[in-house]
């Protein structure tokens, strides 16, 4: 793919943090869509790609089609989890690259919060790791967190600053579902979980959706969008189950993060990516992308939070 | 004669109190969760063998359910070169550490579920 052959011309949120009753993904989907769609400046009438994923639907992509009346779209619903809508955006521009789609919506939609985490996504069951009982996807992160405090002297405190540092984030946010600042001690003393991780380590079990629009670049151009250009892509999945990931404390992110720097034909990789990467308030994905960077932020001699901290400049 | 599932021969083997895994001479290594085929090299040369039990604790993290009683969880890189989920049963699942030397042994059936392995520390290890 070439860098810089597509954009994202509009982006919106669904309703989001609790939800109407009775709201199902496929409709928050819906509701991002419209509102992108009208971000973007175009209407459904323009749209001929759709890729979507959620825990809630097996076949949601069928399903979005179906409830926006588009036979023919181009369609891929690809779920490898929280990283399945970067990998759209790749095979979305794959497929505009192609010439098999103009315009492709992208969305996701989860009612989690409403309908409770084991109605929103029940565990597979896996005969070599579902009898020890772990509480996934906690417990994968926890040992990997056991790690890295292991192998690089990580403490406590530090893991704890990924959480406050979210949160400075979310303070900023007006649609946040947390109003008030989170300090370390509240994150070490909330109840534990799987150890050394506690409640406030671990993602906000929220409702919510959202899309986005993209097109080609020549296309975006020609309508004068403000648009954001891809400029690359990567992708590496190292595993599925958390016994089955190479090293604890290094994550796919090294190899999919420099595949995307390549096609973009960037360097400085690793401070580029804390830039894009830590704005997320997601906590659970902050600490993931710290173990796939900390041993760079170790070397520096600067603590993984800190360079997080919106405080700190670095937006 | 349709080929038996991998997980049929490895709980198969931890009803004889065995903990089975596989090696692959395409690919020189062992290879768990027991699979068809050897990962990367797509040859169907996996031969069955028996793990000595012996292990080393590589990650461990304690579970506090909502209700219950905490529990252990825990990697073990077993000595033949494979790592699997499992739990440090015999003490207390926060003294369960990196490093510690661990044994393994069958947690029997019970009711529909299957026997598993569980590991217990090596004593004056």
């Amino acid at each position: 793919m070439v860098r810089g052959s597509v954009a994202i011309i509009g982006a919106a949120e669904s309703d989001i943090g609790a939800v109407a009753a009775l709201m199902s993904p496929i409709d928050l989907m819906a509701q991002g869509i419209q509102r992108a769609l009208h971000d973007a400046g175009l209407s459904l009438a323009d749209v001929d790609g759709v890729f979507s994923a959620t825990s809630q639907a097996r076949t949601s992509v069928m399903s979005l089609v179906e409830y926006l009346g588009l036979p023919n779209a181009y369609t891929d619903s690809t779920i490898v989890g929280g990283s399945s809508f970067e990998i759209h955006v790749a095979h979305a521009q794959a497929a505009l690259e192609a010439g098999l789609c103009s315009v492709a919506v992208i969305a996701y939609g989860s009612t989690q919060r409403t309908v409770g985490r084991r109605g929103a996504s029940p565990r597979e069951y896996n005969p070599y790791e579902t009898p020890f009982r772990p509480f996934l996807p906690a417990t994968a992160y926890a040992m990997a967190a056991n790690r890295h405090m292991f192998e690089f002297g990580t403490t406590r405190e530090q893991l704890a600053e990924v959480a406050v540092a979210a949160r400075e984030w979310a303070l900023l946010n007006p649609v946040a579902w947390e109003k008030k600042p989170l300090s370390i001690a509240d994150v070490l003393n909330a109840r534990p979980i799987s150890d050394p991780l506690t409640v406030r380590d671990c993602c906000l079990i929220t409702d919510g959706g959202g899309a986005i629009v993209m097109t080609t670049a020549e296309r975006a151009r020609a309508m004068g969008a403000k648009a954001v250009y891809v400029l690359g892509c990567g992708q590496s999945i190292t595993h599925a189950t958390i016994s089955s990931m190479p090293h604890l404390t290094h994550t796919g992110a090294i190899q999919s993060g420099a595949q995307a720097y390549r096609m973009a034909g960037c360097r400085r990789p690793i401070s580029m990516c804390w830039r894009c990467m830590t704005r997320s308030p997601s906590i659970r994905s902050c600490f993931w992308k710290i173990l796939a960077f900390a041993r760079k932020a170790k070397a520096d001699g600067s603590c993984p939070a800190a360079i997080s901290d919106p405080k700190a400049g670095c937006r | 004669m349709p080929a038996d599932s991998p997980l049929t021969t490895y709980i198969a083997h931890l009803e004889r109190g065995e903990l089975a895994y596989q090696f692959s001479p395409s690919t020189g290594g062992a290879v768990f969760y027991p699979r068809m085929i050897a990962p990367g090299t797509g040859k169907a040369d996996l031969e069955w063998r028996v793990s000595k039990g012996l292990g080393l604790v590589h990650a461990t993290t304690v579970v506090h359910p909502q209700q219950g009683q905490p529990y252990n969880v825990a990697l073990i890189d077993v000595d033949e070169g494979f790592r699997m989920m499992s739990r440090v049963e015999d003490i207390a699942p926060t003294q369960v550490r990196i490093g510690m030397r661990v044994k393994f042994r069958t947690h029997k059936a019970e009711g529909d579920e299957p026997p598993y392995p569980v590991f217990i520390p090596v004593e004056g290890a």
